[in-house]
């Protein structure tokens, strides 16, 4: 076998302080918590178990990308959910004016009692249902959401090719090792001699 | 099958567009590849060129032939390069969001325009409209704010991408390389 660190079988979890030059802090933002960054490194490495340098560099790839599409889609939750009061008004303007819709998205925003029974009646009456403010508020935001899905769709097509590299490269692997372990074989045989005993028995 | 009129008249038209013509304009552009550092190459910096030779020795490991020290350097060159391309688009979006001004390219337009209507109503004293005073301090809020830098980032900087892009493909195939490259050394008709 070589002794390489591209072939490092008792190693199972990358060390981001062993490769310097391959692992950079971690890409996370000021308000996210390093802790579930290594969770999530700690769950792909025990799943993966990492034979190689490369295969500690795609694992760490897996998981930074794993992070941007969770915040992504986090974000596109907390956009739609922030911005529910102005769909809300879009709904509402059509039905009370402009100025009163205003007053009813603010009001219910803040979860007033009577402001939300106020509005869920003004839409009952009209025949709309909260999904009526979600497709709203969806298409107020759809250019960033859009963007945002854009970016959902690049990060997971990178997960997927860096998950086939793994795949292409164990196979690599898987038959040299093959080939290692036929080459051990080889020379563990040795022909033995038929011979036979002074009494006359067969001796292997 | 294109006509040899047409080739005529595209390769003539192509010679139209040769890039900026003014020395002002040429010296913007003589200026791109320096905007970010990226296009050079990692051995052009010395520290960059150190990681590069140390992660390459951890690649290629004892005892290994030379083709296979190159090929390890190979790896670890796109991989110091995706690392840069990584850690300058995180502190981007990090001084971004560190900023409590920050406001998208749109906005600050918008917000432009509105400040130049209120000064012309100053100068006219007429009053003020308070929507729009209120809009030019305006800040952006949670969550639209991280979702402003982010998508703003990666739309006005498609150069990092592109460079994020080429520095993958360029690490993909030289693992490819390495992969067959050792298998080749390590079989029995190389020992």
């Amino acid at each position: 076998m070589d002794k390489t660190d591209a072939s490092r079988p008792e190693k199972s979890r990358p060390d981001r302080g062993e490769h310097p030059a391959l692992f950079g802090p971690p890409p996370l933002f000021d308000e996210e918590d390093t802790k579930v960054y290594d969770q999530l490194l700690t769950q792909v490495s025990t799943t993966v178990m990492p034979t190689d340098i490369f295969e500690d560099i795609w694992v760490r790839d897996v998981v930074d990308l794993t992070l941007a599409v969770f915040r992504l889609r986090r974000l596109t939750a907390n956009l739609l959910k922030a911005n529910e009061y102005k769909g809300l008004s879009e709904t509402l303007a059509p039905l009370v004016g402009r100025s009163q819709a205003e007053t009813l998205a603010e009001g219910w925003a803040a979860r007033k009692p009577e402001v939300v029974e106020e509005v869920n009646k003004t839409l009952t009456s009209a025949g709309l249902t909260p999904d009526s403010i979600l497709a709203q508020t969806f298409s107020l935001k759809l250019n960033d959401i859009e963007r945002i899905e854009h970016m959902i769709a690049l990060a997971e097509a990178r997960r997927n090719a860096t998950l086939h590299e793994i795949d292409r490269h164990r196979q690599t692997l898987g038959q040299k090792l093959r080939r290692a372990a036929q080459q051990l074989e080889d020379g563990q045989f040795r022909v033995i001699e038929h011979t036979t005993s002074i009494d006359g028995g067969n001796v292997v | 099958m294109t006509s040899a009129r047409k080739i005529r008249s595209n390769r003539a038209n192509a010679r139209l567009s040769t890039g900026p013509k003014t020395s002002k304009g040429r010296g913007r552009s003589a200026r791109n590849a320096l905007r970010y550092g990226l296009s050079l190459p990692v051995l052009s910096d010395p520290s960059l060129s150190q990681e590069v030779a140390a992660l390459a020795r951890q690649i290629a490991g004892a005892d290994a032939t030379p083709e296979i020290q190159e090929m390890a350097r190979h790896i670890a060159e796109a991989q110091v390069d995706l690392r840069r391309v990584r850690v300058l688009r995180h502190d981007l979006i990090s001084r971004a969001l560190s900023d409590p001004d920050y406001d998208s390219r749109t906005n600050w337009d918008k917000k432009l325009n509105t400040a130049l209507r209120i000064i012309r109503r100053c100068s006219r004293c007429e009053d003020l409209p308070e929507e729009e005073v209120k809009f030019i301090s305006s800040k952006l809020a949670e969550p639209d704010r991280f979702t402003t830098v982010i998508t703003e980032i990666a739309r006005r900087l498609p150069a990092l991408d592109r460079y994020e892009r080429r520095a993958l493909s360029r690490r993909k195939l030289a693992i490819r390389a390495f992969d067959v490259g050792r298998s080749r050394s390590s079989s029995p008709s190389h020992r």
